[in-house]
């Protein structure tokens, strides 16, 4: 049994930036990784669009792992890699599986998650057809195509515009593979703004909005696919199909955290799939913290590793006996998602009833539709307690709020709402209302 | 052209039933081949099924349906450990929800119990939800069958080829058979494949699924034609609903209703409908047909887990007119039809194999002498979680490729995956391995393993990359490299 005093599993951005976070803070760090080398999903991010809050450059992903890498050589940061981490227990004491020592337990004082995301698959959105070749997530075409450099088809219909499906599309389209078009369930593009101007829009690649896939061909390779548009319960509209005999299919339609470690280890796990956790990205099993992907499905790297550094430095003073919350249920603040708010992390605040003087915390959530003019407010025992306006708000990019809370304001819940601008005091009156 | 070898007899289709006889042959002194028109065994509705094991239930009195399902459900606790395959009897409940179904049960329950079979009907509603907690409220009888069980049908039929193999019955995969020639004068069939193969067999026993009418017509028999009837299915992650038991409802005189199950692998699924369609390939998919499944499914069960399922698919049942199994010696001498095995054909067919012994016996003048190098049983794979910690450090020492570990989800390793390359049956794409190791069944669906699959196939079978397929045929996965080196050219062009 290896002792150590931060353990963090996954190499990935957020694992790098726990890693050195931790080592900063003077204590032994090992980063556990499966791969064989570190950096995580950025290793296929070939393309550009890194970097640009947390270096203000524009860097591709492996230049942006790489810088991080460099400083975890230069540390006294153990690295492992080619190992699996099997188990976590509650107690931090982690199982692996490599194949040069075989089975080696690690025992920490704290932990920190950062095993990314999977993609969504078909099979997870049911959609129907044959199951031939040529079904890819989009991610792992990205993988054959930038890692292990094979051509995974000719001919390709995307289904899905989040960011890893528009960037494969301009990918494919780069190395002469037709992409005939994106097709998207939602009313708007699931990914960032920038991705549908310069990987779509500037390769012609058509959009079509509100369709979905209605039937795959083929009994061994995909041969063709038939899209249609959507009405408002989501039934395909008889009269709007488009077919296209393609070889390929990818789909982008969403990453889930990957948490079976965490839950297998006890942690409670919130409906965004990430384990639930407080405003020290402590999960519910003390000592044991998260960040990353494996947390909330991140669109910026920049903030997966402003993230982990949080997370890095709470851990490293858990190992040293210096974070000191009261576990106390009584004190804990329970933070809800209001209206048009999908979810918010953190999910609970524990240090705000002990403290003296205004509390600073930071959410990060996602809405639920795109807005104009809103404003996010913070409310608690019937009164706004925080308010910020904002000019957009989209469901691909994630709203980041810090904020400073006089703990007396702050009862045993605080909502997080999104509101229009005009109207916020009659949704505030209304809830007085409904709650006395 | 040269002389083929003569084999005794020639089994077509290698789904559970053909590769059931095949097994139970291969006790014997005879030559048997075991043909097969796909890559692997388990292509056709043995892919694709309930994987129940039933009990007699809802069959037709004096039926063979009724006698074989019976008598298949004893005999796999005689074969299944002799030959590495493992099943579950955790029992089937049938769900009534109003007085008509109650009293069709009541119904089944005397008819089951003098077919002498273990049966409860049970009525206290707090013993219903005690058996299965899952249940709507609004169930208010079940007949329970705590000896009727769950297995994996693609493992119970590997594990029969491969017995089968062990003890000398050889297997011709993609071979399909096209045309059959009777030489009268000889006694023997010429079987001819769509690629000019040939085989000659003085027996030929038809077990080849929804085509089994197309086989028989080959050699001028029209007495049954195959209704290809669809069930889809949607398959739900592992540990994502705590099921006890396998759950129907009350069936109509149409059909055995939307099942829920568990599998022996901890996943559960919900289907199958029952559509009768045109073509025999028709194996995809419908949203009107997985929206039909969800409801049957939610009449029963309370907390449908969504976002948990993880893929959906689809099996053809082989219906005939009769609406009963054919298993029997056609007109045309040592032509053995065993044809319109639909539902409950798993169940059966180990009894199946045991008739059509039967039947070489007394009609076709087969005289059986036991091999005297049989080998009874054959060992199953030695898989990751059947080793302690201190095991499997032993085995990494040994091979570090046991070290390595390939599908995260349902956690195989390398050595696990080179160890079925090289079985038996030889594997040459990444479907066979994942129905023998599961990489690419679990909740990513392979988004994490397939390149490394398809490394570990190449490397081990040495072919290129580009020829790595997923089901054999030309399902190829990726078609060539994106880079070349100078030095390097490029294999024949494209692939697709
Ligand atoms: C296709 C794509 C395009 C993107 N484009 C951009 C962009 O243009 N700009 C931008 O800023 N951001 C972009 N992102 C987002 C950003 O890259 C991710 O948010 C970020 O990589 C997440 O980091 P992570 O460390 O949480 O996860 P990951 O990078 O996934 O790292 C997780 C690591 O954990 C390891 N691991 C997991 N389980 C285990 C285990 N059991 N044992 C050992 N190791 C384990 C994995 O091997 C992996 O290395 C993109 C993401 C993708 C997928
Ligand atoms: C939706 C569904 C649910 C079911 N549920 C259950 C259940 O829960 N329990 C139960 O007991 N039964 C169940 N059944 C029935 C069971 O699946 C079948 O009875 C059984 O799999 C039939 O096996 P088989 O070997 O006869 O046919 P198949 O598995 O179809 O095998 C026939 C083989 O013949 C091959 N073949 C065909 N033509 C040729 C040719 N020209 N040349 C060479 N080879 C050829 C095919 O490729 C195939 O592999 C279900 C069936 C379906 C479709």
């Amino acid at each position: 049994m290896e002792n150590i005093d931060v353990v963090i599993i996954g190499g990935g951005p957020a694992g790098l930036a726990a890693a050195l976070a931790a080592h900063d803070e003077g204590v032994s760090v090992a980063i556990l990784e499966r791969d064989h080398e570190l950096g995580g999903i950025l290793q296929q991010c070939i393309h550009n669009g890194f970097g640009l809050r947390y270096f203000k450059e524009e860097l591709t992903g492996p230049e942006y792992a790489q810088r991080f890498i460099n400083k975890i050589k230069e540390s006294k940061i153990n690295i492992f890699l080619n190992i699996m981490v099997m188990q976590i227990t509650s107690e931090k004491v982690i199982t692996t599986i490599n194949p040069k020592n075989g089975v080696v337990h690690f025992k920490a004082k704290s932990i920190v998650l950062g095993m990314g995301c999977r993609e969504r698959t078909r099979g997870a959105i049911n959609i129907p057809g044959t199951r031939p070749a040529g079904i890819f997530p989009a991610g792992q075409a990205q993988r054959f195509i930038n890692i292990e450099g094979y051509f995974p088809g000719k001919r390709v219909l995307i289904l899905g515009s989040g960011d890893i499906g528009m960037i494969m599309a301009r990918r494919c389209m780069m190395e002469g593979i037709k992409v005939v078009a994106v097709a998207e369930v939602l009313p708007y593009p699931s990914g960032l703004k920038r991705n549908q101007v310069q990987c779509l829009d500037d390769y012609g690649i058509p959009l079509y909005l509100r369709h979905t896939i209605i039937d795959i061909r083929g009994k061994e390779r995909v041969e063709g696919v038939t899209i249609a548009g959507i009405d408002e319960k989501w039934r395909p509209i008889p009269g709007t199909e488009k077919t296209w005999d393609v070889d390929t299919i990818l789909f982008s339609v969403g990453l889930i955290p990957e948490n079976e470690l965490s839950s297998n280890a006890g942690c409670k796990i919130a409906s965004n799939g990430g384990p639930e956790v407080d405003e020290f990205l402590q999960t519910t099993v003390p000592g044991i913290f998260a960040a990353g992907n494996v947390l909330q499905v991140h669109d910026l790297v920049d903030f997966v590793t402003f993230e982990a550094t949080r997370a890095g430095i709470n851990a490293a003073k858990y190992a040293k006996d210096e974070l000191t919350i009261k576990k106390d249920q009584k004190e804990v603040v329970y933070v809800k998602p209001g209206s048009d708010v999908g979810y918010v992390v953190p999910e609970r605040i524990c240090g705000i009833k002990n403290s003296k003087e205004p509390y600073g915390i930071e959410f990060s959530f996602r809405v639920k539709n795109p807005r104009q003019n809103i404003i996010a407010e913070i409310i608690s025992k019937g009164k706004i307690i925080f308010k910020r306006k904002q000019k957009f708000v989209l469901p691909s990019e994630m709203i980041h709020l810090k904020v400073k809370l006089n703990p007396e304001d702050v009862g045993e819940e605080i909502t997080i709402n999104i509101i229009e601008q005009d109207s916020s005091i009659n949704v505030i009156e209304k809830e007085m209302l409904e709650g006395s | 052209m040269p002389t083929s070898k003569l084999y005794d007899i020639a089994i077509i289709g290698a789904g559970c039933v053909g590769s059931a006889i095949a097994q139970r042959l291969s006790k014997y002194d005879i030559k048997t081949i075991l043909i097969e028109k796909e890559s692997d065994v388990s292509m056709g509705a043995t892919k694709a099924n309930s994987g129940i094991i039933h009990q007699g239930y809802f069959t037709t009195k004096g039926s063979l349906k009724e006698k074989l399902c019976l008598r298949g459900n004893e005999l796999i606790d005689e074969i299944g450990p002799k030959i590495g395959v493992e099943y579950e009897r955790i029992g089937a409940i049938f769900c009534a929800t109003n007085k008509i179904e109650h009293e069709t049960l009541e119904g089944e329950y005397i008819k089951s119990q003098n077919r002498g079979v273990e049966v409860e009907l049970i009525t206290e509603l707090s013993r219903i939800h005690e058996i299965e907690p899952q249940l709507n409220d609004n169930v208010i009888t079940i007949l329970h069958f705590p000896r009727a069980g769950i297995i994996i049908p693609f493992e119970l039929t590997i594990a029969l080829a491969e017995h089968a193999m062990i003890n000398g019955v050889e297997l011709n995969l993609e071979f399909e058979v096209v045309f059959i020639k009777r030489d009268t004068e000889n006694d023997v069939f010429e079987i001819h494949s769509d690629d000019g193969k040939k085989i000659k067999a003085k027996t030929i026993i038809n077990a080849a699924g929804i085509y089994s009418d197309k086989i028989a017509r080959m050699v001028g028999l029209e007495d049954f034609i195959i209704i290809p009837r669809r069930g889809e299915y949607i398959l739900f992650d592992k540990d994502s609903l705590p099921l006890k038991k396998i759950i129907f409802p009350t069936p109509t005189p149409a059909s055995k209703g939307i099942v829920i199950s568990k599998t022996v692998h901890g996943n559960f699924f919900i289907g199958p409908n029952a559509t009768e369609i045109e073509s025999k390939e028709g194996i995809n998919t419908t949203s009107i047909g997985l929206n039909e499944i969800i409801a049957g499914a939610r009449k029963i069960i309370k907390n449908l887990p969504f976002k948990k399922n993880i893929t959906n698919f689809a099996g053809i049942r082989a219906s005939t007119h009769q609406h009963d199994f054919i298993v029997e010696e056609s007109s045309i001498p040592q032509f053995i039809n065993v044809a319109g095995i639909d539902s409950p054909g798993l169940s059966s067919s180990l009894a199946i194999a045991e008739m059509v012994e039967q039947i070489l016996k007394k009609k076709c003048g087969y005289k059986f002498i036991k091999k005297g190098d049989y080998i009874p049983t054959r060992n199953k794979q030695i898989l990751l979680s059947d080793l302690s910690e201190k095991e499997l450090s032993e085995k990494i020492k040994e091979n570090p490729q046991w070290g390595q570990i390939i599908c995260r989800c349902e956690q195989v390793t390398e050595a696990e995956i080179v160890e079925a390359c090289n079985g038996p049956i030889p594997v040459k794409n990444t479907d066979m391995i994942k129905r023998r190791l599961r990489p690419g069944m679990g909740r990513c669906q392979g988004g994490f393993c397939l390149p490394k699959v398809m490394k570990i196939i190449s490397r081990e079978k040495d072919m290129i990359l580009e020829r790595v397929t997923k089901t054999g045929g030309k399902s190829f996965i990726v078609f060539r490299r994106t880079k070349l080196l100078s030095s390097e050219v490029i294999d024949k062009g494209d692939l697709l």
